[in-house]
């Protein structure tokens, strides 16, 4: 009794995973699929979409929320309710995916088997006599068995691989083209799964570091064991009459530094696997303070207590942001304010004990303004803000979608054609096939049996 | 300045070509044939000369803006369409194919003002060794839909006078007196020009991915304009895929090669707007 159960359900499961095989290399539901992604991602453009940094961050997520339920009012709990404000990570996006991948990768493995025979089992060279007469694609040349020889020579020249075989006083002949056309498919999808892969690899495994700000000087530790300096940076007018942005940022391993090298938009600093893109800068100004002998004055950033001889950089996180710089030794505070118009600092200079103001105004570039014994020089400057990528999708991404365009290449414009030739007494039976693109074989056939009939034209000439 | 000379130049050939290929597929004379093919070849020299003008005058590639990309557009689908009159010796849709390239020409040349044609520095995402692979891809897949859109209609005018002469049952026209291809070859045409287009397009989304990395650090970004290119390879792929299925040939795949195209307009035209109205952001905004 249960070697009987046991068979049933071995069988059940059998039939049950023959069936999911069969249903997932199905083209119905591969058609399906995407036309179910179409609509899915396309939701994703007709509703605004919760940026990633949002999603992560609760009270973030929380504020963005109650913005778009002052926008879509009673819908914005159903569009939440269905994921419609994260359609690229919602179940229904993954699922479509995953079931395209596992619809693709079904599809190809059901293929490897045809396309490997294609390409490397021997071709069938003699065929039946319906064959012949039955096939769309036919012909039948007047020559004698003589004709055979120029036949495999027509072909040949036609770029066909030929196979000959001579059987009973009859030559049979085997041609074939584009036989690694074969490839084609299994190449497009193994390019698509690729690429899926590195989008997870993306996700899951990647990770930013986003608005790395680079004071100009200071040392910044960007983990890893290895920290960022920003050695330059440049707002320079390009060749066209735009703006170009220029960093020229120094790479630390250990307070060593180990790489140095001139970021632009569109050209990242690569170390260790990580990029450092340039996205934006801020406004900056360096601080000159001498006394009256000319010696350097020291100088302290009240917030960052940071300290500097003679020359401190002080950056600002925009317009209207302010820092105070204290000059202990002489007993002074500057207050230093930026803004958007020209000039853009703005600065009071007071006694430090009793909050005395001594002196304020827009210095101008490079002026000098003496206050309490000290000569101050206010000079622009501006500093990077990067980006730290490490993406260890990125690279299989490419090769996948290179992979896959080289299989769409070979797929469309390297048709695989077959020819079968039968030279007997008084004919040549011709016979074609083409697995795509039919009327495209349909002049190439003509072409064939033309060039086959001048042949044999040639041939009884002489 | 003689860009502006030029593509003026290309615009009214374009609608000469139009007429020359509608009287082909009026009279079906070997003559008509002649002069439409080469007057497309002229508007293909024109709109390409005034590209070429235009770029040594920016010093730079022509395809940084709408204005720029639609003329390089026009240029691809004559080009496209040149192609596959040649691989398919069925000039009969260059009327419809072209047609839609002299609609698509009339943006530039009418609707764009003066003052937004003028060559603007570049901001710096856009100085890259990837704008023309990219854009110019872009533009070459874009160039094959349109003519597969006019592949479509050609299919969808064909289908209709075929089902009128079944419903009043009128004698079939001689295949060698019909100037208009039977459906089977229209649907060729149509699967030939989307074969056309289909690659660069993929090439397109891979080198745009590229660039993504390469300005910031983001080669997929769900961006408006990227979910939209996404979609056109989307649609095309399920075009190509319902092609192997039984029942989807003519008129189906014709009415999908028309949506398809539909999605190539918007993306061009429609996702700025889009993106403003539901308050997405956009890298690809300039």
């Amino acid at each position: 009794m249960s070697e009987g159960k046991d068979f049933t359900r071995t069988n059940i499961i059998a039939v049950l995973v023959t069936r999911i095989w069969r249903g997932l290399s199905s083209l119905r539901l591969a058609a399906l699929l995407l036309a179910l992604f179409v609509i899915v991602v396309l939701l994703g453009t007709v509703v605004p979409q919760m940026p990633s940094p949002v999603a992560g961050n609760a009270s973030a997520r929380a504020e963005w929320l109650a913005v778009a339920r002052q926008r879509f009012g009673a819908r914005a709990a159903l569009y939440q309710w269905l994921g419609l404000f994260t359609v690229y990570r919602s179940p229904v996006f993954v699922l479509v995916v995953v079931l395209l991948a596992l619809n693709t990768l079904v599809c190809t493995v059901n293929r490897l088997g045809v396309v490997w025979r294609g390409i490397v089992a021997s071709p069938r060279v003699i065929q039946p006599t319906a064959f012949y007469t039955q096939a769309r694609f036919r012909a039948t040349i007047p020559a004698d068995r003589a004709a055979a020889d120029r036949v495999s020579r027509v072909l040949a020249r036609r770029r066909y691989r030929v196979v000959q075989v001579v059987r009973e006083g009859v030559t049979y002949f085997y041609a074939d083209r584009g036989r690694w056309s074969h490839l084609a498919m299994p190449l497009v999808h193994l390019g698509v799964l690729v690429v899926v892969l590195a989008f997870a690899a993306t996700r899951w495994a990647g990770w930013r570091m986003p608005d790395v700000v680079l004071p100009p000087g200071q040392v910044v530790p960007v983990g890893q064991g290895w920290a960022l300096r920003s050695e330059d940076f440049a707002v320079e007018r390009a060749p066209d009459g735009g703006w170009d942005y220029a960093a020229t940022i120094a790479v630390l391993a250990d307070e060593v530094e180990v790489q140095r090298e001139t970021v632009r938009v569109n050209a990242p600093l690569r170390y260790g696997g990580v990029s450092c893109y340039l996205t934006s800068y801020g406004p900056a100004v360096r601080v000159d303070a001498r006394d009256e002998q000319v010696s350097a004055v020291t100088m302290r950033v009240e917030s960052t207590a940071r300290e500097a001889q003679g020359s401190i950089v002080i950056s600002f996180a925009g317009a209207g942001a302010g820092e105070k710089l204290l000059v202990p030794e002489y007993d002074l505070a500057l207050d230093l304010v930026h803004h958007a118009q020209e000039p853009p600092l703005f600065v009071q200079v007071r006694r430090l004990d009793d909050g005395q103001l001594l002196a304020q105004g827009y210095p101008d570039e490079g002026e000098k303004v003496e206050v309490g014994g000290v000569r101050f020089t206010f000079t622009r400057e501006y500093y990077p803000v990067l980006e730290l990528v490490h993406d260890p999708g990125f690279g299989p991404a490419v090769a996948g979608a290179s992979v896959m365009v080289m299989g769409l290449v070979l797929a469309f414009f390297v048709p695989r054609r077959r020819l079968w030739l039968r030279v007997a007494e008084d004919e040549i039976c011709l016979v074609g096939q083409a697995r795509r693109d039919t009327p495209g074989f349909e002049e190439e056939f003509a072409r064939v049996v033309e060039a086959l009939r001048q042949a044999v034209r040639d041939n009884d000439a002489r | 300045m003689p860009d502006d000379w030029l593509f003026i130049l290309a615009f009214w050939g374009l609608l000469a070509t139009v007429i020359a290929y509608a009287v082909q597929l009026l009279v079906y004379r070997r003559w008509a044939g002649w002069l439409s093919s080469g007057l497309a070849v002229a508007v293909l020299l024109a709109q390409g000369g005034g590209l070429v003008a235009r770029g040594l005058r920016a010093g730079r590639w022509p395809l940084t803006d709408v204005y720029e990309f639609t003329l390089a557009f026009v240029a691809a689908t004559v080009l496209m369409w040149l192609l596959l009159e040649r691989w398919t010796r069925v000039g009969a849709g260059g009327a419809f194919a072209l047609g839609i390239a002299f609609l698509l020409d009339c943006y530039p040349l009418l609707r764009v003002p003066p003052a937004r044609r003028a060559i603007r520095p570049l901001v710096p995402a856009l100085r890259s060794a990837w704008l023309p692979l990219h854009v110019g891809t872009a533009a070459l897949a874009y160039g094959a839909f349109a003519v597969a859109a006019g592949a479509a209609l050609l299919l969808l005018v064909r289908w209709a006078v075929e089902r009128r002469r079944e419903r009043l049952m009128l004698p079939a026209t001689p295949l060698e007196a019909d100037p208009w291809p039977a459906l089977d070859v229209c649907d060729a045409v149509l699967y030939r020009a989307v074969v056309l287009g289909y690659p660069w397009m993929s090439l397109a989304l891979l080198c745009g991915a590229v660039w993504a990395q390469m300005a910031w650090g983001r080669y997929w970004n769900w961006d408006i304009k990227e979910t939209w290119s996404l979609i056109i390879w989307l649609v095309y792929t399920l075009f190509l895929h319902l092609r192997l299925m039984r029942g989807w040939r003519g008129l189906r795949l014709a009415l999908l090669a028309l949506f398809g195209f539909g999605t190539v307009l918007f993306t061009l035209w429609g996702v700025s707007g889009l993106a403003r109205a539901v308050g997405l952001q956009s890298l690809h905004v300039y």
